[in-house]
């Protein structure tokens, strides 16, 4: 599965990869924004994609709204620290499939992505 | 300024995720306090740079703040954080409230308590982070101008501090915006430089 995070912390990136099973990070890259994901989802290499949603150039929100009007076929867990009701009732508004709460966990992660049926 | 100088951008970089994540608990208080979508900023981190003992206020930061209130936070943390208001500031956060008394007093009161709600969860979040225990003082009005200027060239700077951490809230939907200045002493800054470094090493 082509796997991608985006998020504009280089730590958070590496927390996140850290929690994925060994079967999700054969084929996986990093963004570091919602411009660097489009870009790579144009390039077909984006199938599972880990979204965070306060980034600078393209945030988040901003990236899922592109994705739905492209009507990508990506699953998209967003993890963020925005953990108002609002944003989360949005990003599934916009297509997300699991919403994740930083700091992230491995326990979080795995179990969003059996939630979702990923795993 | 030793402590500063030498961050790495790894650092910088874990220091911004965690006051990234700090920050949006304090958003979702002042969401479910005013049961609107709070936007978040990606937080900026710099070193306090001083003219005197003014601060020495970014481009981005010069706009007509009229209100700045002030809290300092005490423990193995120390340092102050400022929240500068706009001069609608007062007006549209009663709005959000709910507010129809728009008296002086209520606005202050308005003002002290969205301090003591945004700087709390956003220092406790942070120490929370990095295992140290913080304490408040109350908080307090430090410039109320009623002639549209930028309160912060009034700012007088405690010569400890050191570090800024700058992040805005905004709701778009009521035109109200805030901007947390958060203030860290050069020795504490330290604590959480220590406390990163073990978050580094462990990923």
């Amino acid at each position: 599965m082509k796997v991608l995070i985006a998020d504009d912390s280089s730590m958070s990136r590496k927390l996140v990869l850290r929690s994925l099973p060994e079967s999700l990070t054969e084929d996986i890259r990093q963004a570091c924004n919602g411009a660097e994901v489009m870009e790579a989802y144009h390039a077909g290499l984006v199938e599972l994609l880990f979204l965070d949603l306060t980034m600078p150039v393209m945030d988040g929100f901003q990236t899922l709204e592109a994705l739905k009007r492209e009507d990508a076929n990506v699953v998209v867990v967003v993890i963020s620290a925005d953990i108002q009701p609002l944003a989360r009732q949005r990003v599934f508004e916009l297509g997300a499939a699991a919403f994740v709460a930083k700091p992230v966990t491995a326990e979080a992660v795995l179990d969003a992505l059996h939630l979702i049926g990923v795993l | 300024m030793e402590t500063l100088a030498a961050l790495t951008e790894d650092q910088r970089d874990a220091l911004q995720e965690l006051m990234n994540i700090a920050m949006g608990q304090a958003a979702e208080r002042l969401a479910l306090l005013t049961n609107t979508m709070v936007t978040l900023s990606v937080p900026f981190i710099h070193p306090l740079i001083r003219e005197q003992n003014k601060l020495s206020i970014p481009e981005h930061l010069r706009r007509r703040f009229m209100i700045v209130t002030r809290q300092s936070f005490l423990g193995e943390l120390r340092g102050e954080v400022f929240v500068c208001f706009g001069s609608m500031g007062a007006d549209k956060l009663a709005e959000l409230l709910g507010y129809n008394d728009d008296g002086p007093a209520q606005q202050e009161e308005l003002m002290l308590d969205v301090t003591n709600i945004l700087s709390g969860a956003c220092i406790s979040g942070l120490a929370r982070q990095v295992a140290i225990q913080v304490s408040y003082d109350a908080p307090s009005i430090l410039v109320h101008r009623e002639e549209p200027t930028n309160a912060l060239d009034e700012l007088n700077l405690n010569e400890h501090l050191a570090m800024v951490l700058e992040i805005r809230f905004e709701v778009q939907a009521h035109q109200f915006s805030c901007d947390l200045l958060i203030c860290i002493t050069e020795r504490t800054a330290g604590v959480v430089i220590r406390a990163i470094d073990r978050l580094l090493y462990e990923l």
